[in-house]
């Protein structure tokens, strides 16, 4: 079976597929923004 | 198709269905907000992806990121990293298995695959395809990671591929 989707969905599939391989959606950013909301989650939390 | 949720393969356009950034609850599929209720038009319901029980992933302590430019560890960083360590133990409430973090993940007990109101794919396969519909930028959240959204660029067409609750 499977689920294809666009948009929303496609980005929901992408972003649970990754968490299967270990990977959260901020270690796709780029060092700047990776940084900027590591930082932010540590304060805003 | 997965339990009847979606029906077809669904489409949804970005910024026509959700106008807020989007949470995306750890081990859940959907734009859920942080009470598990759907927001946007993915809803009711819920698709699970989940792995290979077999085949667990272990999480470092510490993402390499997180390391500054003289191999230690970042203070700032860190206490982030230990924060999304914290929020993949609490979010766990049963319903959530992602078998990425099954390994340090507390499961009070089996799951349901025939829950009816959660549809699952089990050892999914991700497939993408920026070469027919190209990328999209949108602002991505995280409850592993909770707090703050940034935008980052993502296929806009993705397919999963997997067997359902009954093995097919």
């Amino acid at each position: 079976m499977s689920v294809s989707g666009t948009g929303l969905l496609a980005r929901c599939l992408q972003h649970e597929a990754d968490h299967l391989d270990g990977i959260v959606y901020v270690d796709r950013l780029s060092p700047e923004n990776r940084r900027e909301t590591l930082t932010a989650a540590r304060l805003d939390g | 198709m997965v339990g009847g949720l979606f029906g077809e393969p669904v489409s949804f356009l970005i910024g026509e269905q959700s106008p807020q950034p989007l949470v995306l609850p750890f081990g859940l599929l959907g734009a859920l907000d942080e009470s598990g209720d759907p927001v946007g038009q993915l809803g009711p319901g819920r698709l699970q992806l989940i792995g290979d029980l077999s085949d667990q992933v272990t999480f470092p302590d510490q993402v390499p990121e997180a390391l500054d430019a003289d191999g230690g560890l970042d203070p700032a960083l860190a206490g982030a990293d230990r924060r999304i360590t914290g929020d993949r133990e609490r979010t766990d409430l049963g319903r959530v298995v992602d078998v990425g973090a099954a390994a340090e993940l507390p499961r009070p007990g089996p799951t349901d695959l025939h829950d009816p109101v959660s549809g699952y794919v089990v050892n999914p396969r991700l497939a993408t395809a920026t070469a027919i519909a190209g990328t999209l930028t949108y602002p991505e959240g995280c409850l592993s990671v909770p707090g703050p959204y940034a935008p980052l660029e993502r296929a806009a067409l993705a397919q999963v591929t997997g067997v359902d609750a009954d093995g097919r």
